[in-house]
């Protein structure tokens, strides 16, 4: 193999394709894109309750609506002094999106309260309005009960706990929810580059056997140089772009703590004392939480590397095998199931990082790629794990290699009408 | 001196035989001929020529050497089907193509300005090929197959889809490499493009070879039996020849094959009987005859005949 060649072939592929105005654009736009679809998750997550359902409440017990309106003022409306008939009509025309009569049978929990409500607001609906009554009539059964203050602090006590990893350097801060996030993140990160980029890559096959140049190439290079030349050009130009967003990812965490901080002390400075009292509930140095150890980096470029090598042999070989972009649906399927696969396990290795299936999908070659990074960043994941994940990935990467290789040695110089399954593995054979 | 030499040369493609058991040797200095119908394995050859097929048995060398990656920068190469990227700038896609056939850098690119010059084509560098009309992308596409100055040119039915003009040029460059003593090989169905520029040939036909040699003494082997006639009048008398194949038939013109040895004056007494005739000649027969008498059609009638 001639590897000035390759890197011949390495230079056009990429630099070709890192000035076209595609690849900026989706480089500036694809972080501002993730940013805003995390706003948009965190202000649905955040505005649940915009929508105020409102609740008639029948007290016939006439102490309850109180204790109700007090848990949530804008929903509960008192229509005691109502006829129950003309409280239904408001629901039907739609003033009330429910009623709700609530006696002392109820606060013996002999009879359960019903809402009556017009259909809308859904399952959060009901659930909130549960849980309002549910509060109001434990309350008022333990006053009636005389129980003790004390007792009833017992009651009113929510339990949480706090987490602490214990590393060989000691007690460390830990944040699991902020680590499965991020390593799925980092999972997603790959499942799109080897996905968006087999797609580039396999289109630039298709693009050199359609424009007909492929053959005057392989007048100078052999089949075999000019796909890896194209494969790790393309695979330079993925990093250069995860390359470009982690490094501003890296330096915006680090930076965000001091920034965050520096900014609210001027802040402070200007505004009266009761206001520094509220904004004291953010502490700027919570940013830091967003600040990850970069080895993390290190084992994703690691995995998606590998991860786009193993894929890319095949995209590149799907490639070589049709003659339009249009005939290589029948060839995705091998391609998309493992990598879907590995995208749909990711949920749960997000989820449950030390489960078997997660420990599976984290070797099993096809998926490792996404799924390892993912279980590396939300757990402790054993060394040797992660030895045995790479080389079953590096195995895997020779073996297909070299079927993609023969496949497209024969594919790029074959026109005409599209190859079975079984005229591939002749193919393979003839090789 | 031969520069590139087959022998035995043979490859399938799973059960049809593309080439077999091919050899023929070519000349430094000379312009080699590869003809035969569409499916002859004149491509498939080629491509074996430059390495891009290896040959199933047999020995391709060029130069001496078994062809290889090596022997790919001595050829410059231009298939049948040709194309360059679309969205690559001209300059930039030249160097890229020259380079790859080994070419240093600053030696590719003065190359290519040279040759852009030549071409007319200089302001055309900074231009993506997709901008281009047909002809000019033609023209790169030329630059690119002979920008590293190699020894051999290989053609693979070159004349195929050139505008006249284009056409007119890449003979004359053809006929210009070979005044510089460099070798070219170029394919073609099309017989009077050979009659004219050829100094060898090689017929091929189901993926033998069948007839080669020099232009001249393949033609002169076959003797002065053909007739050149051109008349006025009724023609349909032709029909009535026997042991004779009519190529080239016109209203006042034909192209006249004598099969075994016939006397030609009784043909040019029967066309007295019936038309004006304007010219009789003996003449070599056709490079299309040759091939249609080659090829096995001729000994088909002749048995007919007999």
């Amino acid at each position: 193999m001639d590897f000035s060649k390759i890197l011949l072939v390495l230079k056009r592929e990429y630099l070709t394709r890192v000035r076209t105005k595609s690849f900026i654009l989706s480089t500036l736009l694809t972080p501002l894109g993730f940013v805003a679809m995390m706003g948009i998750v965190i202000y649905l997550t955040v505005s649940d309750g915009d929508v105020i359902n409102s609740v008639g409440v029948i007290d016939e017990t006439g102490v309850l609506f109180e204790n109700l309106q007090e848990q949530n003022p804008a929903r509960y409306f008192d229509v005691s002094n109502i006829s129950t008939d003309s409280v239904r009509s408001e629901v039907l025309s739609g003033n009330l999106d429910g009623y709700i009569i609530l006696s002392d049978a109820n606060i013996d929990n002999t009879v359960e309260p019903t809402l009556v409500y017009g259909g809308s607001g859904g399952i959060s609906f009901i659930e909130s309005v549960e849980s309002d009554i549910r509060g109001v009539l434990r309350e008022e059964r333990l006053a009636r009960s005389n129980v003790s203050e004390e007792i009833r602090a017992i009651f009113e006590t929510k339990y949480n706990i706090d987490s602490i990893k214990l590393t060989e350097k000691g007690e460390e801060e830990d944040n699991a929810v902020l680590g499965a996030v991020f390593g799925f993140i980092l999972g997603l990160l790959i499942f799109i580059g080897v996905f968006g980029y087999g797609a580039v890559l396999m289109r630039s096959v298709i693009e050199e056997k359609t424009s007909r140049i492929v053959e005057v190439i392989a007048s100078s290079v052999k089949p075999i140089e000019l796909m890896l030349g194209k494969l790790f050009g393309i695979c330079l130009l993925a990093i250069t772009q995860f390359g470009i967003w982690i490094i501003s990812y890296i330096s915006l965490s680090v930076a965000a703590a001091p920034i965050a901080a520096i900014y609210m002390d001027a802040q402070l400075k200007n505004l009266p004392p009761e206001a520094v009292e509220a904004s004291a509930g953010f502490d700027p140095s919570r940013l830091e939480a967003f600040v990850v150890d970069p080895t993390i980096f290190l084992y994703f470029f690691v995995f998606f590397i590998i991860g786009f090598l193993i894929y890319a042999g095949i995209f590149a070989a799907i490639g070589a095998a049709v003659d339009s972009e249009q005939d290589t649906q029948q060839f995705m399927l091998p391609v998309m199931v493992p990598i879907m696969l590995a995208y749909f396990l990711n949920l749960r290795v997000m989820e449950n990082p030390d489960a078997t299936v997660s420990v599976v999908a984290s070797l099993f070659p096809l998926t490792a790629p996404i799924n390892m990074i993912s279980r590396i960043a939300a757990t402790n994941v054993p060394f040797w794990q992660i030895a045995l994940s790479l080389l079953l990935m590096i195995g895997t990467f020779i073996g297909l290699m070299w079927l993609a290789a023969k496949i497209y040695r024969v594919g790029i110089l074959m026109y005409g009408k599209k190859p079975s399954y079984k005229e591939l593995a002749k193919w393979i054979r003839q090789g | 001196m031969e520069i590139i030499h087959l022998e035995e040369v043979s490859k399938a493609f799973g059960k049809n035989k593309a080439v077999s058991e091919v050899s023929f040797t070519v000349e430094r200095g000379r312009i080699f001929g590869l003809l035969g119908p569409n499916g002859a394995g004149k491509t498939t050859t080629i491509r074996m020529i430059n390495n891009i097929l290896a040959p199933d048995s047999g020995r391709i060398t060029i130069n001496g050497q078994i062809a290889s990656p090596l022997t790919q920068k001595m050829i410059g190469y231009m298939p049948e089907e040709r194309g360059l990227y679309k969205k690559m700038k001209v300059g930039e896609q030249l160097l890229y193509l020259t380079q790859l056939k080994g070419m240093p850098t600053t030696a590719a690119k003065k190359a290519i300005d040279q040759w852009l010059e030549r071409f007319g084509a200089s302001d055309w560098k900074k231009k993506e090929v997709g901008e281009l009309s047909k002809g000019m992308s033609q023209k790169i596409q030329f630059i690119a197959t002979i920008a590293h100055d190699p020894d051999i040119y290989i053609f693979d039915e070159p004349f195929s889809g050139l505008d006249p003009i284009n056409s007119e040029t890449l003979k004359e460059v053809i006929i210009d490499l070979r005044s510089q003593g460099k070798t070219i090989l170029f394919s073609t169905h099309r017989m009077e493009q050979v009659e004219q520029m050829c100094d060898d040939i090689c017929l091929f036909n189901n993926g033998k070879t069948v007839l080669q040699g020099d232009l001249r003494e393949v033609k002169s082997s076959f003797g002065k039996n053909t007739i050149n006639l051109e008349f006025e009048g009724d023609g349909s008398f032709l029909d009535k020849l026997e042991g004779v194949r009519i190529n080239n038939r016109s209203t006042n013109f034909a192209e006249i094959r004598v099969l075994n040895g016939q006397d030609m004056q009784e043909i040019l007494h029967l066309a007295i009987d019936h038309a004006e005739i304007h010219k009789f000649e003996r003449v070599q027969p056709s490079l299309n005859e040759i091939f249609i008498a080659t090829v096995g059609e001729d000994n088909l009638k002749s048995e007919e005949v007999a």
